[in-house]
């Protein structure tokens, strides 16, 4: 039996599911493909749940389960569902994955949150809930064998974001309002009035952090059904990417014109889900950013941080400027490429060292 | 369960270096400063190694950055000059090669002391910025960071307002004794590893820097048996005297800070940038993560021995690994 086993390898990756399929490494900026707006106020889209493989920085595939917007295409993470605030939205989720998988989003001061039952291996339900009657970032996940736990650490997870319903999404007081009004730095070189926060972005970007551990995600794909009391992380993903991967992906590197001294230009905000169960302290070199928002430190809203933590399971939004680095002599804003990593370093390796193949992306100056 | 399964392993390429190129074969070298001018204010550091000792007699090593006059340090030798300064930091690399990261400073990318996007130092190299900011930051070696700074490769680096020390920043609180109160987590076992570990087949070589287990807790490298009789670990003040606290996080594990209600903290800046407000900190307590720095104003209220108590939690299960303590002596 033994010998059986170990002689598969990687084909015993492969049986976990008849449709498994090869995930193709969305950013996560990805819009859900599937969403439509069918009136006003209400919101459709198709989720659909498959067995899958990721192909980790190392060349390691790991099985996972997780979310596509078409039955033929997995995607890592799951495409942004993106609605306004108040909407009715309708996910019409079919699960062809060989587990019982519900669906999740986490409760947040002023909603409710949703946690539908597990859906049937190989049957399909509709869900329905009420988005947040606030702007802001949440993430919903799939309940693999009854646990929320067990969705993540596979990776069916995707971003959910809330636009404000009669304003637009490069608007920071619509999106968080009274931050603007907070908002507080000192002179540059100690004269002069201090720089202000950008009254809109010029872009947008949704870093998704995971954590993989793949001999828990095999036995989950599995069907194991509880998590272990397990070791470390081996793999610690941006987008579903690592290292340079996630350096070189242009839906999760920030890449613009730079203003001059105290001088946004191309502002980015940057929503930052964290779906793993450590914390990340999440620092970016060449520029501060504002801190739009945080769920356990409101304090430090309106802040100009350089690292920033970002609890387990929750988000955190920043407003990265894109000015000219304000300590560069001779300055300098154009050329330039920086990294942003987790600072908490372990999360800075891929199957133990290999510094930098973690969390890490990159702020680009064109 | 585990032994009947097939080992994960197995399916991992043999040639790890195809795909992790991103972690490889950087340059080397010591390059003129590219504009290099005038400076205001220059430092040298030196790398050096040393043993840290603890209160149960073992003692594990350390490699840091001191300033050649210096003796051996820990944490490094701090950096400190004034906002608006053309700074020159020099880097002597020694026998390995290192880089010099001043974290919360930016400058340009030939300038930032990070790997993946300019160089490692292979004997010398001085890295030119001009301050921007007044306030705390720290500066680390960014080669194969998560090693090189468990072992200890960081120091403070301190920027006054163009006044001076006594003033945080330009508009910001006076003080009157000043605490460098970093924390540090210590991991004996990763002193098995050498500075290039894990930056090739770290799975062949048993290299596991995701397994981060520390076993020593302290501040400034001083665990709580002797943080009351060290110098590190105490500040003397009177009553009502302001005692300007700057934290930094150097701890790998999440720190939750606890201060008692008598040194009345108040939170006045956050990574070299004033808060909105000044903020009694709430409960007494900070919670924070690896390389974030507050700067606290401390009045304390009463005489006595108010003793500040640093939990250090386990990064994935939270629950508390250990303890250091500072303390702050008032008469
Ligand atoms: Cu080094
Ligand atoms: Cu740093």
């Amino acid at each position: 039996m033994e010998a059986v086993q170990t002689d598969l390898s990687r084909r015993t990756l492969l049986k976990y599911g008849l449709c498994t399929l090869v995930v193709a490494g969305a950013g996560g900026s990805a819009v859900l493909g599937s969403a439509t707006r069918a009136s006003a106020t209400v919101v459709n889209a198709a989720l659909f749940v498959a067995h899958g493989e990721r192909t980790m920085i190392d060349g390691l595939v790991v099985p996972f389960v997780g979310f596509g917007s078409t039955a033929a295409r997995l995607e890592l993470p799951g495409g942004q569902l993106e609605v306004q605030t108040g909407d009715t939205v309708n996910l019409d989720i079919v699960n062809s994955s060989s587990l019982p998988v519900g669906f999740a989003i986490a409760a947040s001061p002023g909603f409710s949150g949703v946690d539908a039952a597990p859906i049937a291996a190989g049957t399909g339900r509709r869900v329905t809930f009420t988005a947040p009657s606030t702007p802001g970032t949440h993430f919903y996940v799939g309940t693999v064998s009854g646990s929320a736990d067990t969705g993540r650490a596979l990776g069916a997870t995707g971003a959910m974001v809330v636009l404000p319903r009669d304003a637009a999404r490069t608007s920071i007081d619509a999106q968080f309002p009274g931050v603007r009004a907070r908002a507080r730095r000192q002179p540059m070189f100690g004269v002069g009035t201090p720089p202000a926060i950008p009254a809109s972005v010029a872009q947008e970007r949704t870093w998704l952090f995971g954590e993989l551990n793949p001999t828990t995600a095999r036995d989950l794909a599995g069907g194991r059904i509880s998590l272990p009391s397990d070791p470390e992380p081996e793999y610690f993903l941006i987008n579903g990417l690592s290292g340079m991967l996630s350096a070189e992906d242009h839906h999760t590197n920030i890449s613009g014109r730079a203003g001059g001294l105290g001088q946004p230009g191309d502002s980015t905000l940057v929503r930052m889900i964290n779906t793993g169960r450590a914390p990340r302290s999440i620092h970016l070199h060449g520029n501060h950013f504002w801190v739009l928002s945080h769920p356990d430190t409101p304090w430090i809203v309106g802040a100009f941080k350089d690292t920033v933590t970002v609890p387990p399971g929750r988000s955190v939004s920043v407003l990265v400027p894109l000015e000219a680095p304000p300590d560069s002599y001779p300055v300098t804003n154009r050329a330039q490429k920086y990294v942003v990593h987790d600072h908490i370093e372990m999360a800075e390796t891929a199957s133990g060292g290999h510094y930098p193949s973690g969390m890490v992306s990159e702020l680009i100056l064109e | 369960m585990a032994g009947t399964l097939v080992p994960i392993d197995q399916n991992r390429p043999a040639d790890l270096t195809q795909a992790v190129h991103f972690g490889h074969n950087y340059p080397e070298a010591s390059p003129e400063t590219p504009g290099r001018a005038r400076p205001d204010v220059s430092f040298v550091r030196k790398v050096f190694n040393d043993k840290l000792t603890f209160a149960d007699g073992n003692d594990v090593a350390y490699w840091a950055f001191k300033d050649p006059n210096d003796d051996k340090p820990f944490p490094s030798t701090p950096l400190r000059l004034r906002q608006g300064q053309i700074v020159h930091t020099t880097i002597e690399a020694a026998i390995n090669v290192h880089t010099i990261h001043h974290h919360g400073i930016e400058p340009s990318t030939f300038n930032d002391g990070v790997p993946d996007t300019s160089f490692n130092v292979s004997s010398d190299y001085t890295y030119q910025w001009r301050a921007s900011r007044a306030g705390t930051f720290f500066y680390h070696c960014h080669r194969n960071a998560p090693l090189h700074v468990q072992m200890g490769m960081f120091g403070y680096l301190v920027i006054d307002p163009p006044t001076g020390p006594g003033t945080l920043y330009v508009g910001g609180p006076r003080y009157e004794v000043e605490a460098l109160w970093a924390t540090y987590d210590v991991d004996p076992f990763w002193r098995n590893y050498n500075h290039a570990s894990g930056e090739k087949n770290a799975i062949a070589d048993g290299t596991r820097l995701n397994r981060f287990r520390p076993r020593y807790f302290t501040i400034n490298g001083v665990d709580a048996p002797r943080s009351l009789r060290s110098a590190k670990t105490t500040v003397r003040a009177r009553v009502g005297q302001p005692i300007l606290l700057r934290h930094l996080t150097g701890a790998y594990f999440p720190n939750v800070v606890r201060f008692p209600a008598a040194l009345r903290p108040v939170v006045h800046m956050s990574d070299g940038e004033p808060l909105p407000a000044p903020t009694p900190l709430p409960d007494n307590v900070l919670r924070t993560t690896t390389a974030e720095r507050y700067d606290l104003i401390l009045t304390p209220s009463t005489a006595g021995t108010h003793t500040v108590t640093y939990e250090f939690r386990h990064w994935l299960t939270g629950a508390v690994a250990g303890t250091a303590t500072a303390h702050v002596i008032v008469t």
